[in-house]
């Protein structure tokens, strides 16, 4: 599941920095947008049946690809 | 339709009703007109002979819509610049105009409006936002006024050019009064006293159809900021308040409350359509919102900024959304006839609300924009001349199209590098030409990523000079940030891919296919 998230996340982003480097915050580095962060969350529900909504998630908690990973791990456990 | 007349008259009818609302505050459409009165009566002064456009800076302010309709009543047209344009741009547009008068309509922190203040060096004058307030609250009307009319220039609004630098486009007052005759008949008939949200800046021509079509029904605009339109929590908070009839937005931004699960017919009951312009609507966005809002109208439309806003339109319905087709964008309005060029099935737009051209820019105008006889036109038009009604500026889109057997036309895609991204226009050499400026970059071309139909991001291809910018992250984040100093960020490439050399054609032209499909 992490490296389904992981490509996910980088084809979002657009950069294999996300890979090298799991814990660069995507938003500080200007890496995702807030369209991007939608299509991610569709995605998340589209690949493993997980409904998140924006407004239920704090930009903290899903700052990083290793912090996506770790919520959505423990939403899934 | 006289926009200026009809809010006058609004404005005696129901002074006390809000005209603009946004988390800036509000205003009545008594106030509206008494403040641009007062502030028309200024800029007169300031101006004196001079009936250049008038610069208008800011987001969602209440001021900003004050500041519009000043401008237009000062005998001047305004040229809408939004907060979260770059200094680079805002220069370019500033030099253009050439020592412009600019207000400032948003309210700023001391040391930011230096900063700001500081990006317009080249203008003529410059009024602060609390200088605006004031001036408008007790400001004395000093001078007779005399109103733009006619061919006169309404609004000015810069747009992507293919020269890197962008290009003003004009629309009169009879354009926009034109339009608006039309506008007020979508989705059935817009009802009067309506409340209309607005999700583009002022800078996009589709905040004028929510704008002007709620001020000239007596409705009132609810406009999302952008930080807003960020924080999906507090923007349904926001939303479900307002009472919303009339939604008019880019569909990326339906997809972002779609998002959400509690969107729907229950959350906003008073929805009575859905109004789409400024970018294909995704069929997957239709069926989701027609099924989320079964009551409510869901409407497209397809138009350039240079003919206002929107010339064709179409319910969406439920059969149109079953087969996952693209969408038809519908039927020309009245005023307005549709030919497609034969060889290059270009769409081609003549009528009573084409722009005159660019602003101070005869020869770009003259490649896209010319004048056809309405005569020969209808006869070359063959069966689809009946909406046709006088008026003869016409130009050339750039988009393909074609129509089905009920003359419903279909937009499919363009003849020339111009994309839609999120609702934005963007000319992919206007990006080429900033990229190659970047420091590190010896040459550079940009391609579109397109995923089921639609441009879903864009991809830089950059040859880097020597090693002034590393072959890793760091180097791309570099291209990345200074083409945000340069451009507005949603031009700015996601991806930045280097290269030894760009492919090339047999012809030894810059291969874009073979770009695209390594975007």
């Amino acid at each position: 599941m992490r490296e389904k998230l992981l490509v996910m996340i980088e084809e979002l982003c657009g950069d294999e920095i996300v890979r090298e480097d799991p814990d660069i915050d995507l938003l500080e580095e200007g890496l995702i947008d807030s369209l991007d962060y939608i299509e991610l969350l569709l995605k998340i529900e589209d690949e493993f049946g997980l409904k998140m909504s924006p407004s239920e998630l704090t930009r903290e908690e899903m700052a990083t690809p290793n912090r996506i990973i770790a919520v959505v791990e423990k939403r899934l456990a | 339709m006289d926009i200026l007349r009809k809010i006058e008259e609004y404005a005696t009818a129901q002074s006390e009703r809000t005209a603009f609302r946004s988390r800036n505050g509000e205003i009545s459409y008594g106030e509206l007109w008494e403040r641009s009165g007062r502030l028309a009566s200024e800029i007169e002064n300031l101006m004196c002979d001079s009936r250049d456009p008038v610069i208008v800076y800011g987001h969602k302010d209440p001021m900003m819509i004050v500041c519009f309709i000043a401008c237009v009543r000062s005998g001047r047209a305004y040229c809408p610049i939004d907060i979260n344009t770059p200094a680079q741009r805002i220069a370019q547009i500033s030099e253009k105009i050439g020592k412009p008068l600019v207000i400032m309509a948003e309210k700023t922190s001391a040391a930011s409006e230096i900063e700001k203040r500081e990006m317009f060096t080249g203008s003529r004058w410059l009024i602060g936002y609390e200088t605006i307030r004031e001036l408008t609250k007790s400001g004395k009307i000093t001078t007779a006024l005399s109103p733009c009319s006619d061919e006169n220039d309404f609004y000015i609004i810069f747009t992507s050019g293919t020269t890197g630098k962008p290009k003003g486009v004009r629309i009169t007052v009879n354009d926009l009064n034109n339009y608006l005759d039309w506008a007020m008949s979508l989705a059935g008939g817009i009802e009067e006293r309506a409340v209309f949200m607005n999700q583009a800046p002022y800078s996009f021509d589709l905040s004028v159809m929510d704008l002007y079509l709620s001020l000239a029904t007596g409705g009132t605009v609810v406009s999302v900021d952008r930080l807003l339109q960020k924080d999906s929590y507090r923007l349904m908070d926001y939303l479900s308040g307002q009472g919303i009839n009339y939604w008019v937005s880019t569909p990326s931004f339906a997809d972002i409350c779609l998002a959400e699960e509690r969107f729907d017919a229950a959350f906003l009951p008073e929805v009575k359509a859905f109004l789409f312009c400024g970018e294909v609507l995704p069929c997957e966005t239709a069926k989701r919102l027609i099924k989320r809002f079964p009551d409510s109208k869901v409407i497209n439309t397809y138009g350039p900024t240079e003919s206002t806003v929107c010339v064709t339109e179409i319910q969406i319905t439920e059969e149109m959304t079953a087969g996952n087709e693209p969408l038809p964008v519908g039927k020309a309005r009245p005023g307005t006839r549709i030919e497609l060029n034969p060889e290059t099935s270009e769409i081609i737009i003549i009528g009573d609300t084409v722009s005159p051209g660019y602003y101070k820019e005869p020869m770009l105008t003259s490649k896209t924009f010319f004048f056809m006889d309405p005569l020969s036109a209808c006869e070359s038009a063959g069966a689809r001349q009946a909406t046709y009604s006088g008026g003869s500026r016409a130009y050339r889109t750039g988009d393909k199209g074609h129509f089905d057997e009920d003359g419903n036309l279909y937009c499919d895609g363009r003849i020339d590098n111009q994309i839609k991204l999120h609702g934005y226009r963007i000319e992919i050499e206007d990006i080429e030409a900033n990229l190659v400026t970047v420091y590190g970059v010896k040459r550079g071309a940009v391609a579109q990523r397109i995923r089921d139909g639609r441009v879903e991001s864009l991809t830089a291809f950059v040859i880097r000079d020597g090693d002034l910018i590393t072959d890793d992250y760091f180097g791309r984040k570099v291209i990345r940030t200074a083409l945000r100093e340069k451009m507005p960020s949603y031009m700015v490439p996601k991806r930045v891919i280097f290269l030894d050399e760009l492919p090339v054609t047999n012809n030894g032209k810059l291969d874009r296919k073979r770009l695209r499909e390594m975007a």
